[in-house]
């Protein structure tokens, strides 16, 4: 297995008026050739902000205070803006959440998918790059891709703003793409289209995946392997089946619980006690230790340090080391 | 229970509303040019309620051997065309240009305001209709009807007040009666009307303080333009009368002795250049520090 | 279809503000003033000329038929006689309103060229040293008052350094033939090259006083709403799809940006109409503003009534296209 990104100790702080928010706290990744990631955790443990940091598309009162991410071999953190945005767009791709607000509504759809082709690709004539930009339209099952060229975002419906965002992210081949929560505006219905279509292309034209969400269930069924995310940390990392089989983390092993299973007796859903940490005074030692049931002194002192327990499946607990 | 007990409650009771304001001065602090606004609009209320106290005795006295003089250091700003001391009449025009400011925009803002809460409030016929009616004044360019009003009434500081104070209230009006509008539909209002609270008492207790913050911001500006338009008045001949030392009018007196005299319209044009400058730093910074979305960055 | 529903709506508004305006007009010059027969015919009037006008104005007649009066007379175009000049004030508004046209236009035309980059640097440049500058700059432009930056710019440019005329439109050595009124394009239809000359360095000084007077408000607002617009979502996408810098700011936000500042624009000619004046007086320019100016001065009360309701009516005609091309320009509203 060929790793393809590699995001090594990364720890990002925020300034803010009220302190210094530890929004990320020394996360250690790694992203394989042509598989699907699945990044979960609750709203607020930082997910999007990791996956944004790969980018460097933070917010200026952001600082990655430490840390490495390898792409291809290269530290993208110590890379030049200029460099950058050779990469983004062309080289790793982002599927935002909403495409109603992520989707320009001044400028038509052919504009805004062109223009990726148009940047990245030298010498490319305009006609040209429309016939890319219907061709990708076709790849994401859009109806009558030639009309949707001159529309504008707001005429069209939820679930064709995302294939559009898809299109978008995919007409330059990118090696990796990272679908930031790309199915939470959605109905269900057009959750399950959506992220089979990423699924079907993934597949087809062989990127690598990170899929961020809340969802359990969209991770058991188009994820490949599962990080487990909490107040800034990586808790748990291993493959899907692992995960569902034998979760090592207390906080894994409370999320799970707490999903409706059908398939389980009915009885009462177990909720995790206690709320977030707020992340500009985080909980010394474990993040987790003030709502974990297993919490010993050590958790309170010491933060955990990344074990692997079984082949490929790591845990950040300190019942394990 | 002791002074310092109840000061304690009182700072507990209000948590929130001393958090607020806590970080309204810190945000004033990080913006410098705010800061400045703040600094300079107290020096002229200052130098208003107490310059004229020391200048008093030369700001009519004539001395017509000494007349059109370069600034010197008896006279800082030079002597005008009757030989009076131009300095000293510049200071006591900040006197002048402060009540000015504060009547106009009192009036402006009293009238406009209550007729935005009525107008917003009982809505239906009265709303529409007053809301027209703002329109229609709104329809001017304000220092046109304010020149209209003040030809009508006569000559004389005291129409120039009155007739600018006619043309403002529309703003104010304008900019509560949305507010009002939305606030009236909040639950704490039905509130207050099912235990049977007055008309009278819901507009002023519960949606006046609620709508106040954007007056007082756009109150600051106007202050600022309310002077100039005084000024402006002055300038054409309708505001102020000779002798007052009213800035305006020190100017148009002073452009027909530029030529060599350039003193006479330079000091107290730059007096007003400089107070309207103030408080629009001081109105713009406030805007962007009350601003919701600034806040909580 | 909902654009051509909107049109119709906002035309029938324009109308009954213009009737409006024609009620508080009538306010001002027959209601408010002490005697309006006394202020029509003039300060200097004889007995017999106040006597006149009373008949004429109707003032024994009640107030309705007064107003009937008024309004008849306004829709023929009557707005009565200038004391000063001796002329129909309709006929001297019309001779003197390309003026004030020509100076407003250049000067919005300045405006428009000079705000909108300075408004969208300073929101590149956030809180920075070019931002501050910026904004003390053009604040200063608005809080100075409009006359005495004239003056100062005249004692300067003129008195000091003579690069600059003392007034007026043209060379007094200059002729040109009048068509529009409008003596640039005047001098271009004519291809009369030292009138072109003569006209621009005349229009200059005069229409850069009047457009720092107003600079603030176009920078301020495009300040405000390319931060506003750098803040949305679609900009983070940009950025993700690897655009330079410049077709982020440019094609992406500033396109969103322009729009409010559209409406703007409207609002800042009707500014600088009002503010025609007090830069006409000082540069003696031929426009109503000084002609509104004059009048004042002498309580001349026809015109200084007539003028007023030309700006009024100027001025609600210009919110009225604005408003249409705004609706015109944002492409939601459009496609409904």
């Amino acid at each position: 297995m060929q790793t393809l990104l590699s995001i090594r100790n990364l720890t990002i702080n925020f300034y803010t008026y009220e302190g210094v928010v530890k929004a990320i706290d020394g996360v250690n990744l790694d992203v394989y050739k042509g598989e699907a990631l699945g990044l979960v955790g609750e709203t607020g443990c930082g997910k999007s902000t990791l996956a944004l940091s790969i980018l460097k598309l933070l917010d200026p009162h952001a600082k990655i205070v430490e840390g490495e991410v390898l792409f291809n071999g290269e530290n993208l953190l110590q890379k030049r803006e200029e460099e950058m945005r050779r990469i983004r767009g062309k080289e790793i791709a982002v599927i935002f959440q909403d495409p109603m607000t992520y989707l320009n509504p001044v400028l038509t759809i052919g504009d805004q998918i062109t223009e990726v082709i148009i940047e990245h690709e030298d010498q490319i004539d305009k006609k040209v790059a429309e016939k890319k930009a219907i061709e990708m339209l076709r790849m994401v099952n859009m109806p009558d891709p030639k009309k949707v060229l001159s529309q504008y975002p707001h005429e069209l419906s939820g679930g064709m703003r995302q294939r559009i965002m898809i299109a978008m992210a995919l007409c330059c081949r990118p090696k990796l793409l990272i679908a930031d929560e790309a199915t939470s505006f959605l109905d269900v219905t057009t959750q399950r289209q959506i992220l089979e279509l990423i699924d079907e292309l993934r597949k087809k034209t062989d990127v690598s995946l990170i899929l961020i969400t809340h969802d359990l269930g969209v991770v058991a069924e188009f994820c490949d392997r599962v990080a487990v995310m909490y107040a800034g940390n990586i808790v748990e990392y291993c493959d899907k089946y692992a995960l569902f089989d034998k979760p090592y983390h207390p906080y894994t092993r409370g999320l799970l619980k707490a999903t409706p299973d059908p398939y389980r007796e009915l009885g009462r859903l177990e909720a995790i006690p206690g709320s977030i940490p707020n992340l500009i005074n985080p909980p010394l030692g474990c993040r987790f230790h003030p709502r974990c049931k297993f919490a010993m002194e050590i958790c309170r002192k010491e933060k955990p340090s990344h074990v692997e327990i079984e082949p490929g499946h790591f845990v950040s607990c300190h019942l394990y080391t | 229970m002791g002074i310092s007990q109840k000061i304690r409650n009182w700072k507990s009771e209000h948590e929130s509303l001393i958090r607020e304001f806590r970080y309204t001065l810190y945000l004033i602090k990080k913006s410098p040019l705010t800061l400045t606004g703040f600094i300079l609009t107290s020096a002229y209320i200052s130098i208003a309620i107490f310059g004229p106290f020391f200048v008093e005795d030369a700001i009519y006295k004539m001395d017509l051997t000494n007349r059109l003089q370069p600034p010197s250091f008896t006279h800082p700003f030079g002597t005008d065309d009757l030989g009076r001391d131009i300095f000293s009449r510049v200071i006591y025009g900040f006197r002048i240009s402060l009540i000015v400011g504060l009547t106009v925009l009192s009036i402006a803002v009293c009238l406009g305001v209550a007729l935005g809460l009525f107008a917003g409030y009982f809505g239906g016929v009265i709303g529409e209709v007053t809301m027209r009616v703002t329109d229609i004044f709104l329809a001017f360019p304000s220092i046109v009807l304010a020149l209209a009003l003040a030809a009508a009434l006569g000559r004389g500081l005291i129409s120039a007040i009155l007739s600018l104070a006619l043309t403002w209230w529309p703003w104010y009006t304008r900019l509560i009666y949305g507010q009002v509008l939305s606030l009236r539909e909040r639950p704490y209002v039905e509130a207050s009307k099912a235990i049977g609270a007055s008309d009278l008492h819901i507009i002023f207790r519960h949606i006046l303080p609620n709508c106040i913050g954007p007056v007082i911001v756009n109150a600051s500006m106007d202050f600022g333009f309310a002077i100039l338009a005084t000024a402006s008045l002055g300038f054409l001949g309708i505001g102020a009368q000779p002798p007052q030392p009213e800035w305006g009018l020190m100017v148009s007196i002073g452009a027909r002795y530029i030529m060599d005299n350039w003193w006479y319209a330079t000091f107290p044009g730059l007096a007003i250049a400089i107070t309207v400058l103030s408080w629009n730093l001081l109105g713009d910074g406030l805007r962007d520090v009350l601003d919701p979305r600034h806040r909580r960055s | 279809m909902k654009l051509r529903y909107y049109i119709i709506k906002r035309i029938l508004l324009f109308s009954l503000v213009l009737f409006g305006i024609s009620v508080i007009t009538f306010f001002v010059s027959h209601v408010i003033p002490g005697d309006p027969a006394r202020l029509a015919a003039g300060l200097h009037a004889k007995p017999e000329q106040v006597e006149f006008f009373r008949h004429k104005m109707g003032l024994d007649k009640p107030i309705f038929v007064q107003y009937f009066i008024y309004m008849k007379g306004l829709l023929q175009g009557d707005l009565g006689i200038s004391i000063r000049t001796r002329r129909p004030v309709i006929e001297d508004i019309l001779n003197y309103l390309p003026a004030t046209l020509e100076l407003t236009i250049v000067s919005l035309i300045l405006i428009v060229i000079l705000g909108i980059p300075l408004g969208v640097i300073s929101a590149v440049h956030k809180d920075k040293l070019y931002d501050h500058v910026c904004r003390i700059w053009s604040l200063f432009g608005v809080s100075a008052p409009t006359f005495w930056v004239g003056l100062m710019v005249l004692l300067v440019f003129y008195l000091k350094l003579g690069l600059i005329p003392s007034g007026g439109r043209l060379d007094s050595t200059i002729q040109l033939t009048r068509i529009t009124g409008l003596y640039i394009l005047d001098s271009l239809l004519t291809f009369n090259f030292p009138a072109l000359v003569s006209s621009i360095i005349h229009i200059l000084p005069p229409a850069c006083v009047l457009a720092y007077s107003e600079l603030a408000i176009i920078t301020r607002m495009t300040r405000a709403t390319m931060l506003e617009t750098l803040s949305q979502d679609y900009i983070k996408t940009a950025k993700a799809k690897g655009l330079s810098e410049r077709k982020v700011i440019y094609k992406h936000a500033l396109r969103n940006a322009l729009i409010p500042i559209v409406s703007v624009i409207g609002l800042t000619l009707g500014y600088l109409l009002g503010g025609s004046f007090l830069v006409e007086t000082v540069f003696s320019w031929p426009g109503i503003g000084l002609y509104a100016a004059r009048s004042i001065m002498e309580l001349d009360f026809n015109a200084i009534m007539g003028v007023t309701i030309v700006y009024a009516l100027i001025y609600s005609l210009i919110n009225l296209i604005v408003d249409i091309i705004y609706t015109i320009l944002d492409p939601r509203i459009r496609l409904g």
